[in-house]
C-alpha cells in the first residue's frame, strides 16, 4: 500500500516536472544553451499569480491563462536582449548571464514579497481525492492533469506542425535549416517565447503544489536540468522519463530511506545515468 | 606571459600590499577576495586551461573544511594535518570525477552537470550524517591562535594567509601555464581527438588538472573553516562558491593565468560594498545589483577583462578563448 | 544574367579566402566551378547563399543587389544551395525533409503537389519517405538533399560536391538525377572535384585558385591539360 502511494505520488510528481522541465529541453535543442534562469522564471509565474490573487482576487487557474502569453513575451525578449548578443560564444557565458539574470529575479521577488513561503490557492485547494485508494490533493490532480494536456499539446505540435517541423529542423541541422529559407534566429527566440511561457501556464496552476521562496528558483533548475540530463536533452518523450524517474525515485526515496536521504536518490540516478547511459550522454555532448 | 599579464600582476601587488592601510572591515574583505581568487585561479587550470569545466567545485571546498574540521573537532588534530589530508582526499575525488569523465566520454556541459551532481550528492549527506553535524553544522572551538591552529589573531594575520594561498594557486597556475603540462592541458581543452593523436593521454591530462585544482580548493576550505570556526552544509558544499568563482574567472578572462584574479579583485569588493551600502536598507538590493552587474560584465567583455584589453592594447598573443565555435 | 557576381571578396576572421571573384550564370545554363582542395568554392557558394557576409563587391540575381538579403531571404528569391556533406535532418523522416524544402512555396497544396512530383522525379526516394534520414546511406541522403532543394522550385540550384564520399553506383544515380534537372531546364551551378562529371553535365566552366578566377571558359575548351595547370601550377 505504501508502494502504492508513492508510485502515484511519484508519476503524478514526475509529469508536472516533465511539463515543468519542456521549456529547458526546446531550448537547449534548439539554441544549444542551458537556462539556468529557468526555475527564477517558474517563480516569477507563481508570484504574479500569487499577486493577481492577492490584489484582485483572481484564481490562478484563470490568471495562468494571462501569465502564459506575458511569459512568452518574457522569454522572446530576453533572447534578444541577453541571449543573441553572446550565443556564440564560450557556453560557460551564456550560463553566467542566465545566472546573473536568476539573482536579479530572486533580489526583486525578495524586495517585493519578502523572504516568506507563500503558496496562491486556487478553487480545488484544500480538498483531497483518492486515485487507486491513495488519499491525494486535488490541486495536484488538477496540476497533473494540466501536464498532460500541456505535454500533448505540445507533442502534437512539434510533430504535425510546420512550426515544429522548423523547430526540429533548425535543432538537427543549423546550417541545413538556413539553406531551406528557415530564419533560424526567428526560430530560436519563438523557442525561448515559448519555453518560458510555459512556465507561464504550469507556474500559477503550481502555486498551491510548490512552496514559493523567492530562492526557489536555483532548485528548480537544477531539478529540471538534471531531467533534461537523464531524458537525453532531445525529445519530449526523453524529458516525460526522466521526469517520472525523478518524480518517482524521490518520491520513493523519501519513503523508504531514512531521514533526508531519499533527497539523494535523484542525483545518485543522474551520475548512474551519465555512467552507463552514453547514449544520452552523447545527446548532450554533439558539437554545442 | 604577455605585456597585459604583466601589467595586471603589478596592478594586484599594488592591491594585495594596500590593505595594510585600511581597516580591518576592508582587511576582512581583501582576505575574502584573496581567496576567492585563489579558488578562482584553481577553478581556472581545470576549467581554462584543460576545459575541464566543473559546477561542483563546492564538493572539494567542502572536502576540505569538513576533513580538518571534524578531525579538529573530534580528536583535536592539528589543521595542518587536516589540510594536508583534506586536500588529498580532494585530489582523490577530482581523479575519480575526472576519470569518470574521461572513460565514459561525458564531457563539456554534461560534465559540469555530472560535478554539480556530485558536489548536490555529498551536500546532501553531510546535511543528514550526523557525525558530520547534519544540517545544525559544527561550531569548531577556537585554539590557541596562531600559525598552529590557522586561527590568526588580527584581521592582518587572516589576510597575509589568505594572499599566501592565493600565491600558492598562483604559482600554480603559472607553473602549469608555462611549462610543458600547460601546453598539454591547451591541446586537450581544443581538440582531445587531435591531442590523443599527437600521443597526450586525454585521461591524466584531466585528472591532473581537477587533482591540482581539487586540491588547491580543499586548501581554501580549511583556511575558511578555521577562519570562520563554523561548518555548515550550505556554505561549503553548496553551489555559490562554483557560481562566484566562475563568474569572477568569466569576467577576468578564462584560460588566462590572471584573468581569475583581476576578476575576483573588482567584483568581490564591488559586492561586499553593495551589501554595506545597500543591504540594511533594502533586502536583496544589493543581490540584484550583484546580479546585474555580473549580466553587464558578460555582455560587454565577453571575452573577459584580460581578453578585452589585450585586444584593445593589440599587443597580447591570446590563447584562444576555449570553446569558441570555429567560424 | 540570372546570377551575377562583380569582384565579390570574402574570407573568416583574419583569413581573405576570395580576392575579387567575377562569375556570371545565364537562366538555364549549367555551369561548373571547378579548382582544388581550398581554393574558395564552398565560401563562393556560402557567399551567394548569405552564409557567409561577403566584403566587397556586389553579389546580384535577377537583377537585384542582394547583398544585404538573409539566407532565409535569397531562398524565397529562388537561390537554392545544396550543401557539401549532405545535411540532411537526420532526426526527421525523408518526407518532412522534402515539405521544408518546400518552405518557399507559401500554400500548403502547392508544396504537397510539388512532394508529389518530387516522389514521381524520385521513386526510390517515395519507398524511403517515412524513414528518419539520418538512418540512410551516403548515396540516399544525397538524393534526399536534391530533391529537398528541388521542392522549392529554384531558379538556381547550387550544389556543393554532390558527389563526394560516394560509391561510384551512387555517383552514377546522383549524375543521373543532375542531367534529368538540366534537361527540366532548371539552372544549376555545381561545385565539383569529378571533372568528368562536370564535362558530362556543365556547358561552360569557372576554375578557381587561391581564391581567384584564373580561367573561365566553354567545358570544351576547358582541355585536360588547361585543367591540370590551373590545379597544380
Amino acid at each position: 500500500m505504501l508502494f502504492v502511494a508513492g508510485v502515484v505520488q511519484g508519476i503524478v510528481l514526475g509529469i508536472i516536472l516533465a511539463l515543468v522541465t519542456s521549456g529547458m529541453t526546446l531550448i537547449y535543442r534548439v539554441t544549444g544553451i542551458i537556462n539556468f534562469a529557468h526555475g527564477a522564471l517558474m517563480a516569477v509565474a507563481m508570484y504574479l499569480a500569487f499577486d493577481l490573487q492577492r490584489s484582485w482576487g483572481v484564481d490562478p487557474l484563470l490568471s495562468s491563462l494571462a501569465i502564459g502569453p506575458l511569459m512568452a513575451i518574457v522569454g522572446w525578449t530576453l533572447f534578444q536582449v541577453l541571449i543573441r548578443p553572446i550565443r556564440r560564444q564560450h557556453h560557460l557565458l551564456a550560463i553566467q548571464v542566465l545566472l546573473g539574470l536568476a539573482l536579479v529575479i530572486e533580489a526583486l521577488l525578495l524586495m517585493r514579497y519578502g523572504a516568506d513561503m507563500r503558496t496562491a490557492e486556487n478553487v480545488f485547494s484544500g480538498r483531497f481525492t483518492t486515485v487507486l485508494g491513495v488519499g491525494i490533493e486535488l490541486t495536484r490532480i488538477v496540476a497533473f492533469i494540466v501536464s498532460v494536456l500541456g505535454l500533448t499539446a505540445l507533442g502534437i505540435a512539434l510533430r504535425r506542425s510546420d512550426w515544429g517541423r522548423r523547430l526540429r529542423a533548425t535543432a538537427a541541422d543549423e546550417m541545413a535549416a538556413h539553406l531551406v529559407g528557415i530564419s533560424v534566429t526567428r526560430v530560436e527566440a519563438w523557442t525561448w517565447g515559448i519555453g518560458v511561457a510555459i512556465l507561464g501556464f504550469v507556474g500559477p496552476v503550481l502555486a498551491d503544489v510548490f512552496k514559493m521562496t523567492p530562492d526557489m528558483g536555483l532548485r528548480y533548475t537544477i531539478v529540471a536540468l538534471m531531467i533534461v540530463i537523464i531524458g537525453g536533452g532531445r525529445t519530449m518523450l526523453g524529458t516525460i522519463v526522466g521526469g517520472l524517474v525523478v518524480g518517482l525515485s524521490e518520491t520513493l526515496g523519501l519513503l523508504y530511506l531514512p531521514g533526508s536521504y531519499g533527497g539523494l536518490m535523484p542525483y545518485a540516478l543522474l551520475v548512474l545515468v551519465l555512467v552507463v547511459n552514453p547514449r544520452a550522454t552523447l545527446a548532450m555532448v554533439r558539437g554545442r | 606571459m604577455t605585456r597585459v599579464e604583466y601589467g595586471a600582476c603589478l596592478v594586484v601587488l599594488l592591491g594585495a600590499l594596500a590593505p595594510f592601510w585600511l581597516g580591518s572591515y576592508w582587511l576582512d574583505i581583501a582576505f575574502l577576495t584573496a581567496m576567492y581568487a585563489g579558488i578562482a585561479s584553481a577553478w581556472n587550470v581545470a576549467g581554462g586551461f584543460s576545459g575541464t569545466a566543473s559546477f561542483g567545485h563546492g564538493l572539494f571546498f567542502g572536502i576540505g573544511a569538513y576533513t580538518s574540521g571534524a578531525l579538529f573537532y573530534h580528536f583535536g588534530t592539528s589543521p595542518w594535518l587536516g589540510l594536508v589530508l583534506g586536500a588529498l582526499l580532494a585530489a582523490l575525488a577530482g581523479v575519480v570525477i575526472a576519470w569518470c569523465g574521461v572513460r565514459y566520454s561525458i564531457r563539456g556541459l554534461s560534465f559540469a552537470v555530472l560535478t554539480l551532481a556530485f558536489a548536490e550528492i555529498a551536500w546532501m549527506f553531510v546535511s543528514t550524517f550526523e557525525p558530520l553535524g547534519a544540517s545544525r553544522g559544527i561550531s569548531l572551538p577556537p585554539g590557541a591562535p596562531g600559525l598552529a591552529s590557522l586561527q590568526f589573531p588580527s584581521a592582518r594575520a587572516s589576510f597575509l594567509a589568505g594572499l599566501a594561498f592565493l600565491a600558492l594557486c598562483q604559482a600554480v597556475a603559472w607553473t602549469v601555464h608555462v611549462t610543458p603540462l600547460g601546453f598539454r592541458f591547451r591541446a586537450v581543452r581544443e581538440n582531445e581527438t587531435a591531442a590523443q593523436a599527437m600521443g597526450i593521454n586525454p585521461v591524466l591530462v584531466r585528472v591532473t588538472a581537477m587533482a591540482l585544482s581539487g586540491a588547491l580548493t580543499a586548501i581554501a576550505g580549511t583556511i575558511y573553516a578555521q577562519y570562520l570556526l563554523f561548518l555548515d552544509p550550505r556554505t561549503f558544499f553548496g553551489p555559490d562558491v562554483t557560481i562566484k568563482v566562475i563568474l569572477f574567472t568569466l569576467v577576468g578572462g578564462i584560460g588566462s593565468v590572471w584573468g581569475p584574479v583581476i576578476g575576483a579583485a573588482l567584483l568581490y569588493p564591488a559586492g561586499e560594498w553593495l551589501r554595506a551600502a545597500f543591504g540594511g536598507q533594502v533586502p536583496g538590493l544589493d543581490i540584484l545589483f550583484y546580479g546585474s552587474l555580473v549580466m553587464v560584465c558578460c555582455l560587454t567583455f565577453p571575452s573577459g577583462i584580460v581578453g578585452t584589453i589585450g585586444r584593445l592594447v593589440g599587443h597580447a598573443k591570446r590563447s584562444p578563448t576555449p570553446g569558441t565555435p570555429a567560424a | 544574367m540570372l546570377l551575377e557576381l562583380d569582384a565579390v571578396s570574402a574570407g573568416y576572421g583574419k583569413i581573405v579566402v576570395l580576392h575579387g571573384v567575377s562569375l556570371a550564370v545565364d537562366g538555364g545554363e549549367c555551369v561548373a566551378v571547378l579548382g582544388s582542395n581550398n581554393a574558395g568554392k564552398s565560401t563562393l557558394l556560402r557567399v551567394i547563399s548569405g552564409l557567409v557576409a561577403g566584403r566587397g563587391g556586389r553579389v546580384s540575381f535577377d537583377g537585384d543587389d542582394i547583398g544585404p538579403d538573409s539566407p532565409g531571404r535569397r531562398v524565397s528569391r529562388g537561390l537554392v544551395q545544396v550543401p557539401e556533406g549532405r545535411h540532411v535532418f537526420a532526426d526527421l523522416t525523408v518526407e518532412e525533409n522534402l515539405l521544408l524544402g518546400g518552405l518557399r512555396l507559401r500554400s500548403g497544396a502547392r508544396r504537397r503537389a510539388r512532394l508529389a512530383e518530387m516522389y514521381d522525379t524520385f521513386p526510390l526516394v517515395v519507398r524511403l519517405r517515412h524513414r528518419q534520414a539520418g538512418t540512410l546511406s551516403g548515396g540516399e541522403q544525397q538524393l534526399v538533399v536534391i530533391a529537398r532543394g528541388l521542392m522549392a522550385e529554384p531558379k538556381i540550384l547550387m550544389l556543393d560536391e554532390p558527389t563526394l564520399g560516394l560509391s561510384p553506383v551512387a555517383v552514377d544515380g546522383v549524375l543521373d538525377v543532375l542531367l534529368g534537372i538540366r534537361k527540366a531546364g532548371t539552372t544549376m551551378v555545381v561545385v565539383e572535384q569529378n571533372v568528368q562529371l562536370c564535362f558530362d553535365l556543365c556547358s561552360r566552366g569557372y576554375v578557381l585558385r587561391q581564391g581567384r578566377v584564373v580561367m573561365a571558359e566553354s567545358m570544351d575548351r576547358l582541355s585536360a591539360d588547361g585543367l591540370k595547370r590551373a590545379y597544380f601550377a
